[in-house]
């Protein structure tokens, strides 16, 4: 099948036009590294079905975080027939060179102009014919947000991919790159040349691909030559040079009308650190408080739940279900204490649903403004203590909604150490959006509870984040980050966006939560249930918990805003003290990642490091319970 | 030729090196248009420097920052 890849810069318009090509939804938004996967679906072109990739955003062919490598891999495995180029329109200068690179690797290329209405305003003017002549190939002008361009783009498409358009054939590599190419003997998915050139810059992956294929005397004899010549010259010489051809196709083509800043008040408020204060504790509350705290999971949860599930829907089940009366382990495992209806999916559906939709809803928000690249440029100076930098603000603030998902982009970190921290902050200090509303429901009642719980969870966010780094070898990472203008939401992207997480949510939650109801309906037909319950009595006993919380940690495993929905229940009749409630809600805060989350760790970070995180945690959990037991003055149990 | 850090706020420059001989430091740089030759304007240094280069803003810390010369 032919194959087409849409490469680009981060936040140009890529999954847009994505949406556009295949009808699928790629999650976009308004800064790098909402994409960290590539994905892929099929489009027709003249009657053609033709699989197109939507690839995480590239600045050039020289990987610097895990979901750039992601692109640089797709080309060089899947080789496509085609890529479409999406430029930023205004920022074409600094688009170019990866245009360059994408020529270079003998690539076939559609370079398309996007944000062309944006440009418009600026005052920016490009000849796109004349630009088109000189790269050799087609150039078109679009604005996908709005629509615009994407017929023409079809038709090119398909001139290119059908009509066996050919590309360009110039050479676009350094004549230094060039010459060194010849010593390749092998052939590889790129064109010799720029394998060569990126040997030379020490990529570790290309290396490797080259080591493999090639008799030791071309690395040793004829590359290495090279490299001594290279070393000689100034740091990026090749890149400047594809600044500099850049600028000479550019010449007379580009204008770049008005680059004078503008940003004035709204600059100061999310600049200044000082301003910056008050937009970032606006959002805290307006946003974790009143949206997911007491809308989400105070006003939808009592509505779904509430009446809609408990009311209305549930008791007509159980009333049908009573025709199983004769078989009661398959009633109680459908509508018992842990039934799949009535544990399972009513948590699901009735509790986690409305908590994580309005948090999906709220981050949508946040992301689309343009926010979170300037609460990252905020706090870069704080998360350096924690070896973190500025960036690790979106996988943070996205851990908030949903921890699993934000393990994922904890790819948008550049170094390992970076992004192990930030998985271990994770799993251990930073709640997910159910478990958040849900405690926040729980704590609202008792303001200087929830006022303790925040500080404990606070205080152990800080303390593990500066012991890590104090630990671990290496250094934090150097900051460094784009900040696109801020932009007013649209709501139907919000919400396409919102709806697509929740789908990502849904297939991998729903699943989980009826596997939980099934294993402690096991357990506890079993007898393994009270078994595992007494055993964690002692551990409880030190917290000043009673031992019914046993399962509820263990449910917490499982899901972490599952065991939070069962504290909701506990103290909804009457079981624990406010003390106990506190001690309780900081220790399942705290406690493991929940298996969903387990999982994609071990994917993302290995075994090994996994079971260290996991096991660290619990044991930070468990000291955490039993240090606040004794500072509340709770009697042990 | 002296340091972008020397610089006062909001005035403009013109890049002339990179004191570095790290890849992955370069990379990073060039990654965000930073190059020798590309003109900029310095918006704040504080709490991380911030740069306007063409139609875009740049965060970088100051370890990077201080490895930009202008002229």
């Amino acid at each position: 099948m032919l194959t087409v890849a849409l490469v680009g810069n981060p936040n140009v318009g890529k999954s847009v036009l994505f949406y556009h090509l295949t009808g699928n939804y790629a999650t976009v938004s308004n800064y790098p590294g909402t994409t960290v996967e590539v994905s892929c679906g099929r489009t027709n072109l003249s009657g053609r079905t033709c699989l197109v990739y939507d690839t995480p955003g590239i600045y050039s062919f020289s990987p610097v975080s895990e979901e750039e490598a992601v692109t640089r891999r797709l080309l060089w495995e899947a080789r496509p027939n085609l890529v479409v180029h999406v430029a930023d329109a205004k920022n074409l200068p600094r688009m170019l060179p990866l245009t360059l690179e994408l020529l270079a690797a003998g690539l076939n290329v559609i370079l398309v102009l996007n944000m062309m209405d944006e440009a418009e305003k600026l005052g920016v003017r490009i000849r796109r014919a004349e630009l088109s002549r000189r790269l050799g190939i087609p150039v078109l002008q679009a604005a996908f947000a709005c629509g615009r361009g994407l017929a023409e783009l079809r038709r090119e498409m398909a001139a290119c991919l059908l009509g066996g358009k050919a590309g360009s054939r110039i050479c676009r590599e350094h004549p230094l790159a060039a010459e060194a190419g010849l010593c390749l003997k092998s052939k590889y998915p790129f064109a010799a040349p720029l394998v060569a050139r990126l040997y030379l810059e020490q990529d570790k992956e290309i290396q490797a691909a080259v080591a493999a294929a090639e008799d030791k005397s071309v690395l040793a004899d004829c590359l290495a030559r090279f490299a001594d010549e290279l070393a000689g010259r100034e740091a990026g010489f090749f890149a400047v040079w594809r600044y500099r051809e850049a600028e000479k196709l550019l010449a007379g083509v580009f204008h770049s009308g008005n680059e004078k800043n503008r940003g004035g008040l709204a600059d100061k408020l999310t600049l200044d650190p000082l301003w910056g204060v008050l937009p970032a504790a606006f959002l805290l509350y307006a946003g974790l408080y009143l949206i997911v705290g007491r809308f989400g999971a105070g006003f939808l949860v009592d509505m779904i739940e509430g009446v809609l599930l408990g009311e209305v829907i549930l008791p007509k089940i159980t009333a049908w279900l009573s025709v199983l009366s004769g078989w009661p382990s398959v009633l109680s495992l459908l509508a018992g204490e842990f039934g799949l209806l009535t544990l399972g999916l009513r948590y699901a559906l009735g509790v986690v649903m409305p908590i994580v939709g309005t948090y999906f809803f709220f981050f949508a928000l946040l992301e689309d403004s343009g926010y979170l690249p300037r609460l990252a440029y905020l706090a870069d100076a704080g998360l350096k203590k924690l070896g973190l930098g500025g960036r690790a603000v979106i996988p943070l603030a996205l851990g908030f909604g949903c921890g699993t998902m934000a393990v994922l982009v904890t790819r948008v970190l550049e170094s390992r150490r970076e992004r192990l921290i930030a998985t271990f902050l994770l799993a251990l200090a930073v709640p997910c959006s159910a478990q958040l509303g849900l405690i926040m429901a729980l704590l609202s009642r008792e303001p200087s509870a929830l006022l303790l719980w925040a500080a404990v969870m606070g205080g152990m966010f800080f303390l593990a984040g500066s012991m890590l780094n104090l630990l671990l070898p290496g250094r934090p990472a150097q900051f460094f980050l784009e900040l696109p203008p801020l932009r007013r939401p649209a709501l139907q992207a919000i919400l396409q966006k919102t709806m697509a997480r929740m789908r990502w949510y849904f297939a991998e939650v729903v699943p989980v939560f009826c596997a939980v109801s099934l294993v402690l309906w096991l357990l506890q037909h079993t007898g393994g249930l009270d078994v595992v319950t007494s055993a964690l009595a002692p551990l409880l006993g030190c917290m000043g918990l009673p031992p019914e919380l046993g399962r509820v940690f263990l449910a917490g495993f499982f899901r972490r805003d599952y065991g939070a929905a069962g504290l909701f229940d506990l103290y909804r009749e009457g079981a624990l003290s406010a003390g106990q409630l506190l001690v309780a809600a900081v220790v399942l805060s705290l406690f493991l990642p929940c298996l969903a989350q387990l999982a994609m760790m071990i994917r993302e970070r290995g075994l090994a490091a996994s079971v260290l995180i996991a096991c660290a945690v619990a044991l930070l959990a468990a000291a955490a319970g039993i240090l606040l037991r004794i500072l509340l003055c709770l009697p042990a149990l | 030729m002296l340091p972008l850090l020397k610089i006062p706020d909001g005035s403009g420059a013109i890049i002339a090196e990179l004191a570095t001989r790290d890849h992955k430091v370069i990379r990073k740089m060039s990654s965000l248009g930073i190059v020798p030759g590309v003109s900029v304007t310095v918006l704040r240094k504080s709490p991380a420097v911030l740069l306007q280069c063409g139609h875009t803003k740049i965060a970088l810390d100051r370890s990077l920052a201080s490895l930009i010369y202008v002229k």
